[in-house]
């Protein structure tokens, strides 16, 4: 054990022969600082601690460290044996673990000529000790006993001081009466009472003056309170909630400690002034004021207000802690939220083209027909119903309002959609080339409406797209929309055959939708409403289709949380 | 006295090491208050031969308040937080006492997995689920896989 690191450790026993007195100093260690006793106060529950400790523990808590009794400062009371123990075992202690290294060592030496048994002493049970480094507790009791040398001079310090006073008595046979109070006077029987009565006064101021001074025994310390000086007061603790700050403030003025800070930090400073000058009361006033407040200070540094704060090691620690809990609970309302002013805005612009920007762009959403994308979508939903799936299909309409809002500068939400789908993404980049290859026809209706007689028509029989119409042809109200958006001038079969006379004649106007509609009104024009009425349930399917899917997505994203 | 307390401490486990703490030192140097302890799982348990990382923060005040001890190896027990690492002890919480010390609480933590815990406030509650519906087979083979895979053969 090197110098700078010299802490008096029970420990330090072990090492040596004088085993069992590792187990006597941790005895005399406190159970809240492991220090030995300090001014040992004892609890209405009988157990001892530091009086700083057990009042630090009192105003946290209120209860024994050691039973959980609640109990109150004020009921502490000094234990003063057990300081005048613990005093004397300090002073005998440095000699005490210098003689049992002595021997130690000793014995060591006598063990490297190679004398293994009966090295020093003659006992076996030390000669198994420095074997093997253990030993078992009666062995060492009997070890302890058989080496009573040690012991002895630490005992022979202890018991000096106090008998000196008193010499021994002689009897004497004097026909004289011994003073009954002991003060060692000789008096004839008959003058005893008087005698008493005075002696019993004299006494009384005597042993007051003793008590004062040797209330701890030893001549050695400077543990002797100065017998004129009284011992400070104590400080009764505050009701702190029955205070307000400014108060509290007054009061942490009047004691002479600083008042500055919150009030949760006043009511720390102050109990902690209150624990430290009470503790200082308990050991008869050691300390000075001064004394006091450097220790407040130490305090403030450490666990007051100028403590640092957490550094940047421990918010490292803290913030492996906190991935958990923290981060799940605090960033779930900031995720949700802007999940939902994301759709808000979504929604929003959906549901304007769904109201103004129809005419112009419905050719366009054919054009890039999504819907095999969106089939495959839809069909992932019903095959899993999963989440996930359902997120996925999220994208196909959100890529249907970004079409339909193709002139909307949304090209990052066009694009985005497709980024988890690639299947679809190709699909449609294969449909659209197709589409394009085979008939350019968009530019030519989004121009001018020219003809009536759209350049669809004549493509339809061939179907481009190279589908077979009849998978196309709907069976339920489900899907009929997405399948029948992707053939423009096509109907289907069912609605073939409900309106095949009227379109076998109409078909050609199955372009004269609400675009030319709309064109009209711009230009005034009359639109045949007739015409324009019967023609346009098939073309009416997509504009139906596509604003209803903003509605649809909503709801996904609603669900989804 | 925080400090000192927790410097007598170390230097007791030190000169006298626990046989359920295998390793307890500050992280750095600088810092006494981070502390990283390795646990021993208890033996003729589900945890046996497991080595589990605990992280401890003492904080300033202490020994009147309790050390903060988290589990860093991710460790299978019903008052255990299997992702946090949280430990759902009283001893950590309300009856926490200054008369004990870190290595002390840490023994109480391997009692805590060696007597199986208190599947009624429970932190892993799937693990606490098969406790309380009876399968301790079912129980005993989770720990123990999760054991195996990550408090072993690091």
């Amino acid at each position: 054990m090197d110098g700078a690191y010299d802490i008096p450790d029970p420990t330090d026993w072990l090492e040596t022969p004088l085993k069992d007195f590792s187990p006597l100093e941790s005895a005399l260690h406190c159970d809240i600082c492991k220090e030995f006793y300090e001014t040992p106060m004892i609890t209405s529950c009988c157990h001892t601690f530091c009086s700083k400790c057990i009042r630090t523990c009192l105003s946290a808590n209120g209860k024994c460290p050691s039973c959980q009794t609640a109990d109150q400062a004020s009921k502490l009371r000094n234990n003063w044996i057990l300081q005048t123990v613990v005093e004397q075992f300090l002073a005998a202690r440095p000699a005490a673990l210098e003689v049992a290294r002595r021997d130690k060592q000793s014995q060591e030496q006598a063990k490297k000529p190679g004398k293994r048994k009966r090295a020093v002493l003659d006992s076996d049970d030390v000669a198994e000790v420095e074997r093997d480094g253990r030993t078992t507790r009666s062995k060492s009791r009997r070890i302890a006993a058989s080496q009573t040398s040690e012991p002895e001079t630490i005992e022979i310090e202890d018991s000096d001081g106090e008998d000196a006073a008193y010499s021994p008595e002689k009897e004497a046979d004097d026909g004289l009466v011994e003073c009954l109070f002991g003060c060692g006077k000789r008096i004839k029987p008959d003058q005893m009472d008087a005698h008493l009565d005075r002696c019993q006064q004299e006494q009384e101021a005597e042993a007051a003056a003793k008590r004062a001074k040797s209330r701890t025994p030893i001549s050695t310390t400077s543990r002797n309170r100065p017998p004129d000086k009284p011992a400070p007061e104590r400080i009764s603790e505050l009701n702190y909630s029955l205070l307000n700050d400014r108060k509290l403030r007054l009061k942490l003025e009047d004691a002479g400690i600083p008042n500055t800070g919150s009030r949760q930090l006043l009511i720390k400073r102050h109990t902690e002034w209150v624990n430290l000058w009470n503790a200082n009361c308990d050991s008869g006033g050691k300390k000075t004021q001064r004394e006091l407040l450097r220790d407040l200070d130490a305090w403030e540094r450490t666990q007051g207000g100028k403590a640092p704060v957490v550094n940047g090691l421990s918010s490292t620690i803290m913030r492996k802690d906190f991935d958990g809990v923290g981060w799940a609970s605090s960033n779930k309302d900031n995720f949700s939220r802007l999940i939902a002013d994301a759709r808000r805005k979504k929604s929003s612009p959906a549901e304007e083209s769904k109201e103004g920007g129809k005419g112009t762009e419905v050719v366009d959403m054919v054009d890039a027909e999504p819907q095999p994308g969106k089939k495959l979508q839809t069909d992932d939903r019903n095959g899993h119903g999963s989440p996930a799936a359902a997120q996925q299909a999220d994208h196909p309409m959100e890529n249907h309002d970004t079409i339909l809002e193709t002139t909307n500068d949304h090209t990052y939400e066009q694009d985005h959609p497709y980024e988890n789908n690639r299947t679809a993404l190709s699909s449609v980049r294969a449909k659209v080339a197709a589409a394009n290859a085979n008939e350019p026809i968009e530019p030519h209706i989004n121009a001018g409406f020219a003809a009536p007689t759209s350049p669809f028509s004549p493509s339809h029989p061939n179907n481009p797209t190279g589908r077979d119409p009849s998978s196309l042809a709907p069976s339920g109200s489900d899907n009929p929309p997405l399948l029948q958006q992707s053939h423009w001038g096509q109907l289907s079969q069912s609605q073939q055959q409900q309106q095949q006379q009227q379109q076998q004649e109409q078909q050609q106007w199955t372009t004269t939708t609400r675009d030319e509609h709309l064109l009209k009104d711009n230009t005034r024009e009359m639109c045949d409403l007739q015409r324009h009425h019967v023609s346009s349930s098939p073309i009416k399917m997509p504009m139906f289709a596509v604003p209803s899917r903003p509605v649809c997505d909503v709801d996904g994203g609603e669900a989804e949380k | 006295m925080a400090s000192k307390r927790l410097i007598k401490e170390l230097d007791m486990f030190n000169r006298e090491p626990s046989s359920a703490v295998v390793e307890l030192a500050t992280v750095s140097d600088e810092d006494l208050f981070h502390l990283r302890a390795v646990l021993k799982g208890p033996d003729e348990t589900a945890y046996e031969g497991g080595l589990f990382i605990l992280s401890i923060s003492i904080p300033s005040n202490y020994p009147s308040s309790p050390p903060e001890i988290y589990f860093q190896t991710p460790c299978c027990h019903p008052n255990v937080n299997f992702k946090t690492g949280e430990i759902c002890l009283d001893l950590l919480k309300t009856s926490w006492t200054p008369a004990y010390g870190v290595v002390s609480t840490l023994e109480a933590v391997q009692q805590l997995l060696s007597a199986g815990g208190e599947p009624d406030s429970p932190l892993n509650i799937d693990l606490a689920k098969l406790l309380r519906a009876g399968d301790l087979v079912g129980a005993e083979g989770l720990v123990r896989l999760y054991t195996r895979l990550y408090a072993m053969g690091r």
